[in-house]
């Protein structure tokens, strides 16, 4: 009686030691991981303009920035002297599909005071919008920033570029994907003032 | 422990386990999929009412009539221009309300087509329409008419040369589905 | 002893089991994927809401064409390719909204945005019963991606349990021509 009672015990309680060491396990695992990433400094790789950058879906060439009176890189000068931030640079899609992300590759950090989000992504193989860029085909991109009116123009532009991994079955749908978006290197450009009024 | 003896209600309890199991298995179906079911059930058009030509058939919160279906003109490809005018009297003015509203002209051997943009050119040609806005029925139906409302609603569809006769107005709507209507053309 | 054993055996060929299946069972992206329809180059192929048939290929370094009144020159780093096809609707009014050029490398081009405005461009209108459309799909394509290249047609870009029509592309990539006007394609 009590040795089956012992037995019983034991087996309960190492069942309870196995789930309980398994738990703290897991726990330290996890925070020991958020811990590292909270420690870990993002020191990014600096990139220099005209040196090709590999960032996963994409690889770029950052060219020049500068001010322009120009909203569209076809145009005459927009209206009321309203001032532009333009930025040239080589994107080839290095995925194996047709892609219209390109907004995510670039971010300007800091923000600047008076830049205005959302900037447009010229083709200027068209001279048009760009919509799409497809695999294997490298195209020369302008992105236009508008300058809130009476805004400090920028001395220079510091951008964040962000790279993604791609995973051959995401977690949810088992699909192929690209993912984990996160900065890779960071440039500092200078800005060209804009060519003064004839 | 395999060797303990086991009581025969033990045995018992295991017996109607077992036999519980389909039916729990059964249950968490239903309970699993009657939601997709009934969408399935209320998204598909399955009963088909005939409305004879000149009456009114009720759906979707609204009295439906259709007033006529006609051929205005012609393409220069020789695709038929054809114009639907229907009426609909609002009884229940939020079930009326619920989008969309699929209003097509099929013919007998199933094909069906949606309504399309016409230009005004081919639609202002007719006297009675100079001047007049007439909503679609997608238009209509996100208008929110009050109860009683009468509301006069037109589409234009463009068709293969030589339908003519040949198609049927049906309309479906969210709120009326799985019944939809079949109009029988005057003439 | 042999009972440790055992049971070690049995975690070990359960993991490689889970894993086995974890790798290699289809998952849930392929299995509600699209239902490819096959079919060959001139045959008119008739999928769940449309029918196609790619006529000609043709391929281009530069195309001209006339959009709102504008003259239109468009070059490219790769090379343009031209499906001249014959889209039907069947049995209902419906729009095709992706045609994609499948590389035999697997990548796949999505049917140039470049060309809006452009005549006869497959995609733009509704198809209707009845009323079939011939027009042409461009593509924008590296000249190696031209090589035993496929053409997808769906109603969507990633249909869910729905026809996609796959025709294999008789096409090589020698001598593209120089310049194609749009306006001067023969269609039929």
């Amino acid at each position: 009686m009590i040795v089956s009672w012992l037995a019983n015990l034991r087996q309960a309680v190492s069942s309870k030691l196995t789930i309980g060491i398994g738990g703290l396990l897991a726990l330290a695992i996890t925070s020991g991981q958020s811990l590292l990433e909270a420690l870990e400094q993002p020191v990014l790789p600096a990139l220099a303009a005209g040196t090709p950058l590999d960032a996963g879906r994409w690889r770029i060439v950052l060219h020049e920035a500068r001010l322009t009176t120009h909203s569209r890189p076809d145009g005459s000068p927009a209206p009321g002297g309203a001032q532009f931030l333009a930025l040239d640079l080589d994107i080839a899609n290095r995925s194996s599909e047709t892609d219209n992300t390109f907004a995510r590759i670039v971010a300007v950090e800091p923000p600047i005071e008076g830049l205005q989000p959302n900037p447009t992504f010229w083709l200027l193989r068209d001279k048009a919008m760009l919509s799409a860029l497809q695999p294997g085909l490298p195209e020369r991109v302008q992105v236009i920033w508008r300058l809130a009116p009476g805004a400090k123009a920028p001395e220079r532009l510091r951008l964040v570029v962000n790279g993604e991994t791609f995973k051959p079955r995401d977690n949810l749908f088992a699909a192929p994907g690209w993912f984990n978006r996160k900065p890779i290197a960071v440039a500092t450009l200078p800005v060209v003032p804009a060519e003064p009024k004839p | 422990m395999s060797e303990a003896a086991i009581s025969p209600g033990a045995i018992r309890m295991r017996r109607i386990s077992l036999w519980m199991l389909p039916l729990a298995l059964a249950l968490g179906l239903f309970l699993q999929s009657h939601e997709n079911a009934w969408e399935w059930w209320r998204s598909r058009e399955l009963f088909a009412r005939q409305v004879p030509a000149g009456t009114a058939a009720s759906l979707g919160g609204a009295e439906w009539k259709l007033v006529g279906l006609r051929r205005v003109g012609e393409r220069s490809d020789g695709r038929a221009v054809m114009l639907l005018d229907m009426e609909a009297v609002v009884r229940d003015p939020e079930a009326f309300a619920v989008l969309p509203c699929r209003l097509v002209l099929e013919a007998s051997d199933g094909r069906r087509w949606s309504p399309q943009f016409l230009t005004p050119s081919e639609v202002n040609r007719l006297p009675e329409r100079r001047g007049q806005t007439i909503p679609t029925c997608t238009q209509a139906l996100a208008s929110k008419p009050q109860a009683g409302a009468m509301l006069r609603i037109s589409e234009g569809f463009v068709l293969p040369g030589g339908m003519n006769g040949q198609v049927r107005p049906v309309l479906s709507l969210p709120t009326g589905r799985p019944h939809y209507l079949r109009f029988e053309v005057p003439g | 002893m042999s009972g440790a054993f055992a049971k070690l055996g049995a975690l070990v060929l359960a993991a490689m089991l889970l894993a086995g299946m974890q790798r290699y069972t289809p998952g849930y992206a392929e299995i509600t994927g699209p239902i490819p329809l096959r079919g060959e180059f001139g045959e008119t192929l008739a999928g769940r809401g449309f029918t196609v048939r790619a006529d000609k290929v043709l391929l281009a370094r530069k195309l001209r064409f006339k959009a709102y009144g504008r003259e239109v020159e468009r070059d490219t780093g790769g090379v343009f390719a031209l499906v001249i096809a014959r889209l039907e609707a069947q049995p209902a009014s419906i729009t095709i909204g992706s045609a994609t050029w499948r590389s035999a490398q697997g990548a796949r081009f999505v049917a140039s945005a470049r060309f809006q405005g452009a005549p006869r461009l497959l995609g733009a209108d509704r198809l209707e019963p009845g009323l079939p459309q011939r027009g042409v799909f461009i593509f924008e394509v590296p000249r190696e991606a031209v090589d035993g290249a496929t053409l997808l047609v769906a109603a969507s870009r990633w249909p869910r349990l729905d026809t996609q029509v796959e025709i294999a592309l008789p096409v090589k990539p020698d001598a593209p021509a120089l310049v194609i006007d749009l306006s001067e394609l023969a269609y039929e």
